[in-house]
């Protein structure tokens, strides 16, 4: 029976499998587990605690939980949308640019050439109340009652917001740029002979040819956005009070500074749910596009 | 309903010239077909007159308007391209009803004509399909549908038909010329197949490095070419061409055809090649014709003997390749027997079938 394992098909597929294993298999199953036990990182015995749904129930009726679950919903939305217009109204700057371009298409990626909590480091002394260059701009025209940027509850949302779509604007850019490069000439000029000015060709024409692309950007950046920890915890730290708390920044308080790993697991459990859903709309969007264009 | 008109027309990329100062007037109704090797500047011509493509010198007028300025949409002209250029994410129907449903035009009034034009093509049963759902003669016909539910004031077709494989192509091609005959509109049509040129035009243009080269019937074209290169490029097989030295002998004047071959130079032509030493001569394939026996009326015809290199049998006739002055000739022999490589075979030509060209301007003589 031990022989049978060694056949060479069985070993030819054990290096996938392995790393498989390792890889994601083995961290699933782990912090499945601690999800349903109340392991304490401070207290490794605690691992073998099992208490059942406990950590779930409680998360149901956490309320700073739903609020955090809520907030990233938002700046999800504000954000990718945001990222989105910017990005595509870049890309068709570019698009109509003919020298150059390159040069451009290098020169719009540095934001993204940064790492996300220097970017963090960056914007918080942008949006510092009192030495920060925003209010010493404003300064300058007269406003000199210093705006509260990371302290006000709605402004610190806002100014994470500015952080993280000045970063990674790009990336729907560039995406976007290859779509509008891809796109045939030939419907694009058969549409203008058709009776069609530059407004209605990209409406009728080039939309649909690059909504794929967009859906394509929309996925990615979703699942980047949906896990943003960097900036937030650089910027505001979750504060002021909680305001800017979202679901990853919570998640790791409570899993490293709490030292409670298994309620954190629970949580990231839960939250999964929100990129899985968001994948999965974006996704099913992005087939119902191509197959619009009669891609397969 | 209009004729079009370009006075001077001048293209340019750089210092390249694509299109160098055209004129010509294309009357209501007409059929043109303008054909060249590629690159010779007729696509671009198109789509100068659709709009597409700036112009950089000279004017072009459709119906009385001048439109060096205006866009594309504001021409009231339809394009045919090369590769459909279909919107692939509307039906069938959508493709057909889109340059109304831009031009405001109610509903009702677009599904009208989106049934006549699905009709005239024979579309019925596709009204509902996707470009992607479609063969290419099917993608092609929503195309022309395209086209013609506008009823624009001239068509411009950018080699429709260079997609299709080759009996789609001949059917298609009949379409177009019935549809042309129905419509009545102006056509200007592009294409590099002098065979498509031949049986749809009204009137050919042929192009060559941003020049007209000449302008008639296809007729026309075909008897009295001007030059060397309208006269190897309408045809098929293309016209034998060779280069010639002109000998006199005895106050006559006599055609080296190949090391052994001297044949009398047509009478009419006497004065004109008097004076030249080389001449080109162009004979087309069927004018050189196999014979069993030499004719003695050396008056009105040229005659020879020669050896095959090759006989290709295509059924109906069968085409020999020969060779006079090293250069390959083509005849073509109609009631076609079989033919040794290595046979000689007699040939006679019409004099009055020959054409010929001068050898340093290459002009018709």
């Amino acid at each position: 029976m031990v022989r049978k394992i060694f056949r060479s098909p069985v070993m030819l597929i054990m290096p996938s499998i392995l790393a498989i294993g390792f890889v994601i298999i083995i961290p699933l199953i782990f912090s499945f587990y601690t999800s349903f036990t109340s392991y304490k990182l401070t207290r490794p015995d605690s691992l073998f605690n099992f208490v059942g749904l406990r950590n779930y129930e409680r998360l149901i009726d956490n309320a700073k939980f739903w609020y955090a679950f809520g907030r990233t919903i938002l700046f999800l939305a504000v954000v990718l949308n945001l990222e989105l217009l910017f990005g595509l109204g870049i890309a068709l700057l570019i698009n109509k640019i003919t020298w150059g371009q390159r040069t451009l298409r290098t020169i719009m990626m540095f934001p993204m050439m940064f790492s996300p909590i220097l970017v963090g480091f960056q914007w918080k002394y942008i949006f510092n109340d009192n030495i920060g260059l925003l209010n010493n701009f404003l300064y300058l025209f007269g406003y000199e009652s210093a705006i509260p940027w990371l302290i006000d509850k709605y402004l610190a949302m806002g100014s994470i917001m500015v952080a993280e779509i000045w970063a990674n604007t790009s990336i729907f850019a560039i995406l976007l740029l290859a779509g509008l490069l891809g796109i045939p000439r030939d419907p694009v000029e058969a549409a203008r002979v058709d009776g069609c000015n530059s407004w209605q060709v990209f409406k009728n024409i080039t939309l649909p040819f690059l909504m794929p692309f967009i859906f394509i950007a929309l996925t990615i950046r979703s699942l980047d956005v949906g896990r943003a920890y960097d900036i937030v915890h650089i910027m505001t730290g979750g504060g002021p009070a909680m305001r800017t708390e979202l679901l990853w920044t919570m998640i790791a308080r409570i899993g490293y500074k709490d030292a409670n790993m298994g309620f954190a697991n629970a949580m990231s459990y839960v939250s999964i749910i929100l990129s899985i859903a968001f994948t999965y709309y974006f996704f099913t969007k992005l087939v119902a596009a191509r197959r619009d264009l009669g891609q397969q | 309903m209009a004729k079009v008109e370009l006075k001077n027309l001048t293209k340019k990329y750089g210092d390249v010239v694509a299109v160098q100062n055209m004129d010509l007037t294309i009357p209501h109704n007409e059929f043109l077909v303008l054909v060249g090797p590629s690159g010779c500047g007729k696509s671009t011509t198109l789509r100068m007159i659709a709009g597409l493509e700036e112009i950089s010198g000279g004017e072009i007028y459709i119906g009385d308007q001048k439109v060096n300025e205006k866009d594309p949409k504001d021409r009231n002209v339809s394009m045919v391209f090369q590769n459909y250029a279909l919107y692939p994410h509307m039906t069938v129907e959508e493709n057909l009803g889109f340059s109304l449903k831009i031009a405001k035009v109610n509903p009702d009034e677009i599904e009208t004509k989106v049934k006549d034009a699905v009709s005239i093509l024979g579309l019925e049963d596709l009204r509902k399909r996707k470009p992607s759902q479609l063969s290419g003669g099917q993608r092609q016909r929503v195309a022309m549908g395209r086209a013609i539910v506008r009823r624009p004031d001239a068509f411009l077709f950018d080699e429709p038909l260079s997609n299709l494989d080759a009996k789609l192509r001949t059917q298609m091609r009949t379409e177009i010329k019935k549809l042309h005959q129905k419509l009545k509109t102006t056509v200007i049509y592009v294409t590099h197949d002098q065979v498509e040129a031949m049986t749809l035009a009204d009137r050919i243009i042929i192009m060559k490095d941003g020049f007209i080269e000449q302008i008639g019937s296809p007729i026309e074209v075909f008897n009295n070419p001007v030059n060397v290169f309208v006269a190897t490029f309408i045809g098929s097989p293309p016209m034998n061409i060779i280069a010639c030295e002109i000998n006199k002998s005895n106050d006559q004047i006599m055609i080296q055809l190949d090391k052994d071959i001297h044949v009398h130079c047509p009478e009419d032509k006497i004065s004109k090649l008097a004076n030249l030493k080389k001449v080109i001569v162009g004979i087309r394939a069927e004018d050189i014709v196999p014979i069993k026996n030499i004719s003695n009326e050396q008056n009105t015809l040229w005659t020879f003997s020669k050896e095959i290199d090759l006989a290709e049998p295509l059924g109906t006739e069968t085409q020999l390749f020969f060779k006079l002055q090293n250069q390959e000739i083509i005849s073509r022999m109609y009631n076609p027997r079989p033919v040794d490589v290595g046979e000689n075979i007699n040939f006679q030509i019409e004099k009055n079938k020959i054409h010929f060209f001068d050898y340093e301007t290459q002009k018709a003589i």
